[in-house]
This record gives C-alpha cells, sequence and structure tokens, in this order.
C-alpha cells in the first residue's frame, strides 16, 4: 500500500505523466459508462441496424458543437409524427358508408439558418383490401401553398421528398429541401438561398376506403448537426462506436501487451535458466519469428480465416511470444542467474521452477512495467490499422471502423472530417497517455535513465 | 599559506540531488609541497572522491556551488575558463588516476595510443609522444608489447599500471589518485605501491592520494590530511598522524587497524557516518564522539597546533 | 549466438595462428550461414502454409476455377445443342485440364514442398489477378516494377530520419537539458501513433483544407511529359507521406540516440579523456563515437533492411504503387504468389544483413572476434 502511494508520488513527479494519468483516466471512465449505460449485446445491435432503427436520424450530419464554428445555426433535426405528436390536427369526415375523409395538419417551426439535407415523408395505413390515398401539400409561412403530390399508401410507404424529380421538375430544378423552405426571392440562379423561417405545415389530405382504415404520417427534416458525435453514411449515431471502441480498444491493447509480454519473460527465465538445448531452441525460433512479417500475417489472417477480434488478438499474442525482447530479456537473465541468492537457493534445494518463478522472475519484473505500458498503445492502434485495411471485427463498433468507414467513403474528399476526426483523436489521446505514461514509468523503473 | 606548490583555500563543492543539497567538499584548505605525497584518509562517502573532481574541475551536471581558492605555482586556476583550464591545467600540471582506473581505458583505442594521446593533444609530437609513451609504460613496468593491445586484453593490475603510465607520462607537477589500489589483490597492490614509491623518488611529482586504507597508504605518505563529513579534521605529517593522532576520529580509525601478532582488539566506530546532505550542525563528528562535551554543539575552528599540526576539535582549543 | 571457442585472451600474434584461425573462421561461418539458412526456409514455409491457408485457398481455387469454365463453355453459342450431361462431362474435362496445369490434382503438401523450392531458389512463378504495369504476370517483374517507389519513399525518409537523429542526438547529448532537449523529451511519446495515422491528418489539413498538395498518389494523372514537370510532381506527391514517416519517427529517433549518447559518454573512459584535457570534439569523435560506431552501423543497418518493407497502410493511405500496398492488394485478391514472393524478399534481405552484419561487427570492435563467443553488451 504504501509502495504503491510512493510510486504514485514518484510518476507525479514527471508532468507529463500526470497528464497521461489524467487521458488514461478519461478513457476509463468513457469506457465504464459505454459498458453500463449501453449493454454489449444491444451495441452491437444498434451498430448493425438499418434504416428501420436510424430512420429518422440524418445522414452524415455534423455533431452539434460544430455550431461554435459555424457562422449560421445548423438545421437539427425535426421529426413530427401524427402517433405521437399533439400538435399534429387530424380530422376525419364521414363521405360515404366506407370512404372517410383523414386529413393530418403538420405544424413545425423551422428557424435554422441551414438547409437540411433532405426530407422524407413516411406514410402508413391499416387497411383491409383497399388502400387509402393521399395527397400533399406543404403551406409556407408567408401563405404559399405547394403541392407536393399524391400517393396510394401501404402498409410503410416513404415518400422521398428532397430527391422526388416530378417534384424537383415543378420547383424550377431547385432541390425541393431547399425550395421548399428558401424565401422564394432568393431563388434565383445568381442569389444564394436565404431560409424562410417560421412556421410550416404540411397538410396530408388522406381518403380512406375502409371501415376501420386510418391513416398516419412522419415528416422527417434532417438536419444538418446531431448529437455529440454526429451520424455517418448509414445514419448511425458516431457516438456508439466512439463510446464503445473505447473499452474495446483498451481491451485489446491491454490483453495484448499482458499476453505478449508476460509469455515473453517467462520464457526468456526458463531459458536461461535451464540453458543448452531449451535455451537454443529458444533462441532459434526467435530468430524464426523475426523473419515473419507481423502485419501482413495479420492481415492474411483477416483476409483468409477470420476477422474477430479475439481471434486476431490471439495471433498477435502468439506473434508477440517470440520477439526480439527475448534477447535482452535473457541478457538480464543470465545475469541474476549468476547472483549468490540464487546459487543459494539452489543449493539448498529449490526446485528449478521456485528458482525461475519465485526468484529469478521478481528480481527483473520491474523492468517489465514500462515496457508493457508502452507496448499498449502499439496494439491499440494495430487494431485500428487492419480496420483501416477494412479487416475490422466484422460485428464490433471500433474506432478504426469508424476511420475505415470515413475513408472507404470519402470523408476526406467531401469535407465530412469530423467523421475522421473524432476516432482519430481518440486514437490519439489513447496512444499519448499510455506512452507518456510509459516513458515516465522507463525512467523511474531503468535507474540509468533517472539522471536522463 | 600560500608558498607551496598547490594551495587550496576554502574549496567548496555542492550539489543538488533529488533529496537535496549534498555537501560533498565544505571549506577544504590545504597546501602540498613539491615531491610531497599527501594522503586523504576518510571513510567511503567522506567526500573524498569529490574533492579530487573538485580540485580537477571534473564536475557533475548537477553543481550547486563551485568556489574557494585553488593555487597552482601562484596562480588561482579556479580564475581560468574552461578552455583555458584544459589547455594549461589538464595533464600539464595535474593528471589523475581516476578510481576505478580498470574502466576508465577506451575499449576501443591501443593501449599505447591512449598512453601518448595526452602529449598528442597538448603539445602534437607524435613520435614523440609514442617515444615517451613508451619509457613511462617500461617504468611502471608494463611489458612493451602490450602497446599494441586493447585493455580488454589486460589483466586488472596491468590496466592499473596503464593508468599510471598516462598520469605522469605528460610529466605533471600534481597527480591525483583516487584509490588507486582498491580493487586490486594483495600482491598487486604491493606492487603498485611500489611502483608509485620509485617514481616519487625518481622525479620531482607531488601526489595526492585518496585511500580509505591506511596500511598501503602509509608506505607512500609525507603527510596525511584525515577527512569526515566533506571537512578535513586533522592535517598532521604522516609518522605522528598514524602513531599518536589528535582528532577523536583519527584516533578511532588508527585503532580500527589490525596489526600483525599483537594481540589487541580492533576498534570499530559506532553509528554510521552523516549523511553529507543534512550534516550535523557544531562539530560534525559529535554524534559519534565518545568524548563530546556542551562546547561541541558549536562548529570547531580548525585550530594550529604548536607542532605544526592543525586539529578541528574542541579538546585543543584554547 | 552460435556456439565457438572461448574468448582468447590475448591476441594471437601474426602469422603464427593463421590456419587455425582460418578455419576456425570459416568454421563459424558455415555453421552461422547454415542456422541463418534454416531460419529463413522455416520461415518461408509458415508463411506458404499460412497464405495457402494450409491448403484450404485450394478448395476456394477450384471453385473459381468450375464457375470459370462452366461460365465459358455453357456461355459458348456452339456448343448449347449439346445435351446436359455432355456439357457437364466437357466442363469436367476442362477443369480436369486447368488442375492438371495448375498442379491441383497434387496433395497440398507436396505442392507446399514445391512452392518452398520455388520460393527459396527465388523462382516466384507467376501471379494469379495482379499484373505489372507492362502487363506482366511474372511475380518477379511485378515486384522488381513497385520496389523503385518504395525504396524512393523509404530511403528518402529513413536516411533523413536515421542521420538528423543520430547527429541531433549527438549535439543534444552535448546540452543536455537544454530547452531543445527537453522538448525532444516532451515531444518523444508522440511517436507511438504510427506514420499512417499522421498521413491522415497531414492529408486532411493540406489536402482537404488547405488544397496545396495532393491526396495521394506518386504522380499526376496525365503523367506530365517533361523531365522537370515529372519530379516536381512527384516531390509534389512525396511530401506528405514523407512527412508522416519524419514525423512518427523523428522524435522517438533523437530521443534513443540520446540516451544512448548520453549512457556512453557516462562512462570512465570518456570522463578520463576530459580530465586529459583533450578537446570536446576529439571526445566525440574517439571515445563517443568510435566505441559505439558497431550498435549505430547495425542500427543504420537494419534501416537499410526495412527500406525494402514497404510501409503497407501508409502507402495504402496515400495510394502509393509500392511493395507495401502491392502486398495488400495481393492479399485482398488471394493472390499467393504475390504474397510469398514479398515475403521471400524481405526474409532474404534481413537474414543477409543479419549475417553480414556478425561479420561487420567483428571488424568493427576488438572485443568482438570472429569465432569468439557472446557478444559483449
Amino acid at each position: 500500500m504504501k509502495g504503491t502511494l510512493n510510486f504514485f508520488r514518484e510518476l507525479a513527479h514527471y508532468r507529463s505523466a500526470i497528464l497521461g494519468l489524467l487521458i488514461i483516466g478519461f478513457l476509463l471512465a468513457v469506457a465504464a459508462y459505454a459498458v453500463i449505460t449501453l449493454p454489449y449485446d444491444q451495441a452491437i445491435q444498434l451498430w448493425r441496424a438499418g434504416e428501420e432503427v436510424w430512420g429518422d436520424y440524418p445522414r452524415n450530419a455534423v455533431p452539434e458543437w460544430m455550431n461554435l464554428f459555424a457562422n449560421n445555426t445548423l438545421a437539427p433535426t425535426i421529426v413530427i409524427d401524427s402517433r405521437s405528436n399533439v400538435n399534429v390536427k387530424k380530422q376525419s369526415q364521414q363521405v360515404s358508408e366506407d370512404m372517410r375523409t383523414a386529413d393530418l395538419v403538420m405544424p413545425f417551426e423551422y428557424t435554422s439558418d441551414g438547409f437540411p439535407d433532405e426530407i422524407n415523408l413516411f406514410l402508413s395505413a391499416k387497411f383491409q383490401q383497399k388502400k387509402p390515398q393521399a395527397t400533399m401539400t406543404w403551406k409556407t409561412p408567408d401563405g404559399r401553398e405547394i403541392r407536393l403530390g399524391d400517393a396510394t399508401i401501404g402498409t410503410n410507404e416513404r415518400f422521398a421528398i428532397s430527391i422526388d424529380q416530378r417534384l424537383r421538375m415543378k420547383l424550377n430544378d431547385v432541390a425541393p429541401q431547399i425550395a421548399l423552405l428558401a424565401k422564394p426571392e432568393t431563388l434565383d440562379k445568381d442569389k444564394q438561398p436565404e431560409v424562410l423561417k417560421g412556421k410550416y405545415e404540411l397538410v396530408v389530405e388522406g381518403l380512406t376506403f375502409e371501415k376501420d382504415s386510418t391513416l398516419d404520417a412522419k415528416l422527417v427534416i434532417y438536419g444538418q448537426a446531431y448529437g455529440w458525435a454526429g451520424t455517418d453514411h448509414k445514419r448511425r449515431d458516431i457516438m456508439i462506436a466512439l463510446l464503445w471502441g473505447t473499452p474495446i480498444a483498451l481491451a485489446f491493447g491491454f490483453l495484448a501487451a499482458v499476453g505478449s509480454t508476460l509469455t515473453t519473460f517467462i520464457i526468456a527465465a526458463i531459458g536461461s535458466w535451464f540453458g543448452g538445448w531449451v535455451d537454443a531452441l529458444i533462441q532459434r525460433l526467435t530468430e524464426i519469428n523475426s523473419v515473419l512479417p507481423t502485419l501482413p500475417i495479420l492481415i492474411l489472417v483477416g483476409t483468409f480465416y477470420t476477422r474477430n477480434i479475439w481471434a486476431i488478438l490471439g495471433v498477435v499474442i502468439l506473434l508477440g511470444i517470440f520477439s526480439l525482447s527475448i534477447k535482452s530479456y535473457r541478457s538480464m537473465f543470465l545475469q541474476v542467474k549468476e547472483m549468490p541468492y540464487i546459487e543459494a537457493a539452489h543449493a539448498y534445494g529449490a526446485s528449478n521452477l521456485r528458482i525461475v518463478f519465485q526468484y529469478m522472475m521478481p528480481k527483473i519484473a520491474p523492468v517489465l512495467i514500462p515496457s508493457f505500458v508502452t507496448l499498449i498503445p502499439t496494439f491499440v492502434f494495430l487494431e485500428a490499422s487492419l480496420a483501416v485495411l477494412g479487416l475490422g471485427d466484422p460485428l464490433l463498433p471500433t474506432w478504426g471502423k469508424v476511420l475505415n468507414d470515413a475513408y472507404v467513403n470519402g470523408a476526406l474528399y467531401k469535407g465530412y472530417y469530423y467523421w475522421v476526426i473524432e476516432p482519430a483523436v481518440l486514437l490519439m489521446l489513447a496512444g499519448l497517455g499510455f506512452a507518456t505514461i510509459g516513458f515516465a514509468l522507463d525512467r523511474i523503473f531503468n535507474p540509468r535513465l533517472r539522471e536522463m | 599559506m600560500g608558498n607551496g606548490l598547490l594551495t587550496v583555500e576554502k574549496l567548496r563543492l555542492h550539489f543538488r540531488s533529488s533529496k537535496g543539497v549534498v555537501q560533498a567538499v565544505d571549506d577544504v584548505s590545504f597546501e602540498l609541497k613539491r615531491n610531497e605525497a599527501m594522503v586523504f584518509l576518510g571513510e567511503s562517502g567522506c567526500g573524498k572522491t569529490s574533492l579530487a573532481k573538485a580540485i580537477l574541475r571534473m564536475l557533475p551536471r548537477n553543481v550547486k556551488e563551485y568556489s574557494g581558492k585553488v593555487l597552482l605555482n601562484g596562480t588561482d586556476i579556479m580564475q581560468l575558463d574552461d578552455e583555458q583550464f584544459r589547455q594549461q591545467v589538464r595533464w600539464i600540471k595535474m593528471s589523475m588516476v581516476p578510481q576505478a582506473a580498470m574502466n576508465s581505458l577506451n575499449p576501443v583505442i591501443r593501449i599505447g595510443e591512449q598512453v601518448a594521446e595526452p602529449t598528442v593533444a597538448h603539445f602534437g609530437l607524435k613520435k614523440e609522444a609514442w617515444n615517451q609513451a613508451r619509457d613511462v609504460l617500461q617504468r611502471v613496468g608494463v611489458p612493451l608489447d602490450f602497446m599494441n593491445r586493447y585493455a580488454f586484453e589486460l589483466s586488472g593490475g596491468m590496466r592499473q599500471r596503464v593508468a599510471i603510465a598516462m598520469a605522469l607520462v605528460t610529466s605533471p607537477d600534481v597527480v591525483i589518485l583516487d584509490e588507486p589500489t582498491s580493487a586490486l589483490d594483495v600482491l598487486t597492490q604491493a606492487n603498485i605501491m611500489n611502483v608509485l614509491k620509485r617514481i616519487k623518488q625518481e622525479t620531482e611529482t607531488s601526489f595526492i592520494l585518496i585511500t580509505h586504507d591506511i596500511s598501503t597508504s602509509s608506505e607512500l605518505a609525507n603527510r596525511v590530511a584525515g577527512m569526515y563529513a566533506g571537512q578535513i579534521v586533522e592535517l598532521s605529517d604522516a609518522e605522528r598522524f598514524f602513531s599518536a593522532p589528535l582528532h577523536p576520529y583519527s584516533q578511532k580509525l588508527m585503532a580500527s587497524v589490525p596489526t600483525l601478532r599483537q594481540t589487541k582488539k580492533l576498534e570499530f566506530i559506532p553509528g554510521q557516518p552523516p549523511s553529507l546532505i543534512n550534516p550535523p550542525t557544531g562539530c560534525r563528528f559529535a554524534p559519534r564522539c565518545p568524548v563530546k562535551f556542551e562546547k561541541c554543539t558549536e562548529e570547531p575552528p580548525l585550530f594550529a597546533m604548536h607542532d605544526g599540526r592543525f586539529v578541528k576539535c574542541w579538546l585543543y582549543g584554547k | 549466438m552460435a556456439t565457438g571457442t572461448v574468448q582468447e585472451v590475448t591476441r594471437p600474434k601474426a602469422g603464427i595462428h593463421i590456419p587455425e584461425t582460418l578455419t576456425r573462421v570459416l568454421k563459424y561461418v558455415l555453421f552461422r550461414g547454415a542456422a541463418l539458412f534454416a531460419t529463413v526456409v522455416i520461415g518461408v514455409y509458415l508463411t506458404v502454409l499460412i497464405a495457402n491457408m494450409g491448403g484450404y485457398l485450394d478448395t476456394i481455387r477450384l471453385a473459381q476455377i468450375r464457375e470459370q469454365v462452366g461460365a465459358s463453355i455453357l456461355g459458348d453459342p456452339t456448343l448449347q445443342q449439346l445435351p446436359a450431361s455432355q456439357l457437364r462431362e466437357r466442363i469436367d474435362e476442362q477443369v480436369a485440364v486447368e488442375m492438371k496445369r495448375l498442379r491441383l490434382d497434387q496433395p497440398f503438401f507436396v505442392r507446399s514442398i514445391d512452392y518452398l523450392t520455388d520460393a527459396l531458389t527465388l523462382n516466384l512463378g507467376r501471379a494469379e489477378f495482379i499484373s505489372s504495369d507492362s502487363g506482366s504476370r511474372q511475380v518477379r517483374l511485378i515486384l522488381v516494377e513497385r520496389m523503385p517507389s518504395t525504396l524512393l519513399l523509404s530511403a528518402t525518409s529513413n536516411l533523413f530520419l536515421f542521420f538528423t537523429a543520430v547527429f541531433v542526438a549527438l549535439f543534444l547529448s552535448r546540452h543536455y537539458g537544454s530547452w531543445l532537449d527537453r522538448i525532444v523529451i516532451a515531444m518523444a511519446p508522440t511517436s507511438a501513433v504510427p506514420a499512417w495515422f499522421y498521413g491522415i491528418f497531414l492529408i486532411l489539413i493540406f489536402a482537404s483544407i488547405l488544397h496545396v498538395l495532393p491526396f495521394g498518389g506518386m504522380v499526376d494523372a496525365p503523367v506530365p511529359e517533361t523531365l522537370s514537370a515529372y519530379v516536381t510532381s512527384l516531390l509534389k506527391h512525396m511530401i506528405l507521406p514523407v512527412s508522416a514517416l519524419v514525423l512518427h519517427s523523428i522524435f522517438i529517433g533523437i530521443y534513443n540516440w540520446r540516451t544512448f549518447f548520453l549512457i556512453y559518454s557516462s562512462e570512465d573512459y570518456v570522463e578520463m579523456a576530459k580530465a586529459k584535457g583533450l578537446t570536446s570534439r576529439t571526445i566525440e569523435r574517439r571515445y563517443i563515437l568510435r566505441p559505439t560506431l558497431p550498435p549505430i552501423v547495425t542500427q543504420f543497418a537494419f534501416t537499410l533492411i526495412y527500406l525494402w518493407q514497404g510501409a503497407i497502410i501508409l502507402e495504402t493511405v496515400f495510394s502509393w504503387p509500392g511493395l507495401g500496398r502491392l502486398l495488400y492488394q495481393a492479399i485482398s485478391l488471394f493472390d499467393v504468389p504475390v504474397i510469398v514472393g514479398n515475403v521471400v524478399l524481405i526474409a532474404y534481405l534481413l537474414v543477409a544483413s543479419v549475417f553480414l552484419l556478425d561479420i561487420i561487427y567483428a571488424l568493427l570492435d576488438p572485443r568482438v572476434k570472429v569465432g569468439g563467443g557472446e557478444r559483449r553488451s
């Protein structure tokens, strides 16, 4: 206890290490938050879900904090659902025995400076045989009425207003999501369209042909900004991947580092204690391992066998066992082996295993700690590297996969910088956090470096 | 003071460490005459090696205070800048055989070249330097064919001789020997001491010998300085220091030397040598002194005795 | 290292022990060479096994052949009238011929040994999908074609890095504790971030936002006709990937060398050299650089070896047409000959350099004798 306290006191001498500890603390907190608030299965399900879950989310929306840098307020997403929104006025009148009108008046207030990227109207109807029909009209604050179109409505119908060609032609070939929300006088070719702020209404005039037939509508005006992290090309909230990427990255880095350092360490100890053919074999295996290219093999494994992150973890550890650090551990162990207390232990009949595990390894163990900590970011980035090559885990949301999605979808060309920057910053934080602590530890545990 | 070859006045070397300021050398003054050998005696960690480094300005990186006067033939070498010091003092006037001389040889330069190097560096005479190196190596008893060897091919005793040869090659006025024999076996020790004695007889060179080994140092010493906690506590001619020391510390030190064929109880000094970081106030030896009294809470000056000896102890104060 | 005679304490006088020394040297070289060659053999065989998925890839290949043959026969209008059974026979026949040609009728073990001997004799064979720009399927040609791009990129950055790092570190070890030194220490952990990662940031800043440098590739799309225009375009494309590589390792490089020099300059013999009154230039040259030359040369040699190993992800991120990207392409296309060829090339270079290094080491460091046992660390 006292030892740990002293250790942290010593670590606190290094300002960079304090920064590192803060960063790692932050990441651990994020990881804990992710695991507690969003269970593993749920996170995977959400991340793999399609339009049925993410339909109401904007595509490639920037994070809301981008408002801080934008001159205009970025449009948030507006969803008006006739099933849940109390402002929607429903009117129904009997026309004939089976025929009824079903009108929905959906008001909303548009106050942003920016135009939305997309507007969708989801219509759903209940019926037995005869599908209801509807006519959609857009009412602007200045009293204009624009007929959007008519439709026969099935159980689930999507009217993609923003990409409707007929509507676009009617609007003088201006994208509907702009034309419908702009001040009409700014729609000239040489002018920058401006938003007409105010109360809008979408009126759905429906006609049902059966007794219990009903009609419902949901208008989604997709904003330009969403949440803390924005959304990706599949409308998914990137936050999920950022949150869940944290525990995965930390666990992967930590386990890979523990696995490879510990095994390497034990093997080096055994080799140098027993010497002879055991040692020779270990040395040869190390040399063979040094010829094998790690990353290509991982790529091979990812392409040919499995992309499961835990399987990859196993291969990483396997390739790390006979790493070149065996040689440096070995030379340290060879020195320890000659020390009198080992000789004494041998003399009074301690077993080989006891000497290796209880006498030799603890002596050098401190040297392990810094190299172990500095290894963690290497593996965190290794996972990201594989993901960037498209070999990320098929199920899990990870930072690397977000980066890969962004890269594959040309985020850098199209200007979706947040998509790249967010996972990149997290990766960078993890890398720098562990690296700074590792460097400080190296100075603490390596007396030769202490004064340097 | 002031008419010897080397006069050191109030030399002080303090350095910073993570635990505080180390007062390695604190107000040390002494005088060394030509062809004289002065021995600095003291326990490990009393600042002897730091004293050697302070005289030759071989300072560590974390120096806090470095002050005092070091007069060599009347000029204060403390006033020289680093480049002047390098050109005028190092190995021209003063050389040293460092502690662990075995590791102080360059592993990849041949012995002969290394011994000749100071002459080449300071005088630029290649051929002459080589001849001088050969002579001096011969004088300290290194076989000539060793000149083409590398340090790792030599035994410890041979390396020590090479280090001594290297210190003598430019015939400096003062040679500082820092524990020149501590890592060697008894026979080799005797051998080396004989070499040094012979050199002292043959040349005009003065020696400063730093050691904790009383018996070997007695061979060479003309005068002895007892050092305790970074300070000189007794300064005396060798004969009287070894036979009848004045300071309680020196007395204890002498009593701890084993002698053959004499049944005498070996003494030791209770307690630990004081830390140089927070030395005791007053007399620094007081906490371990068997004869301390009230006065000892004040720091004693270095009293000059009528017989020419100096002692830093209230017992001898007027 | 390899076994050998016990290190001799005294240097044998010239002319006396020559025959003995010579045989010892020869024995050592042979033994070491054999051991290293065995290393290559096993390493390459493992690669062959992994790259063929232990033979499983053949099943995939077989299915592909069947599909191709089937498509070509069924799509042939002259054969349409034939009854189905005959068509199937036709297909089977064709598949068998194809299998024979590719030696797929042999058991995998036999073929894996074939692959191994071919690889070791640098008979790298034909690629299955990838072809060189000149249209050749020869793996050797493909590799040779990609080599210059990789070499250009990695040699520029690594040679720059190596020499800058060593010289700056030497300077810093003299100016220990200066502000520049502190900056380097503080920046050293940034090397935990891989080069391709800096690449993405650089692309973001200089290509996406500022539009001053290209996103990737090696030269502009219509290849410039004049030499000067070509070189300018090439240089422009090199700036970002080279900067990414440099950013990634410059600080850790300087930091490591600096620590290395500091450790060596606190050796007793350096202290002694200072006491001897040697100039700091002499001390640096004879007492710091000279004894540390063997590790510096080793490091340099390894720098040279890894020049050949293209940076896979960096080249992919920058669409740089080098060996690294080739390897990635080969893997995604299951083009085993190209994969194995790439790995064999690097294994050979690596092992050959290790072998050479052993000899260089012995020449540079008198403490290490050829035929002597352990290297002193």
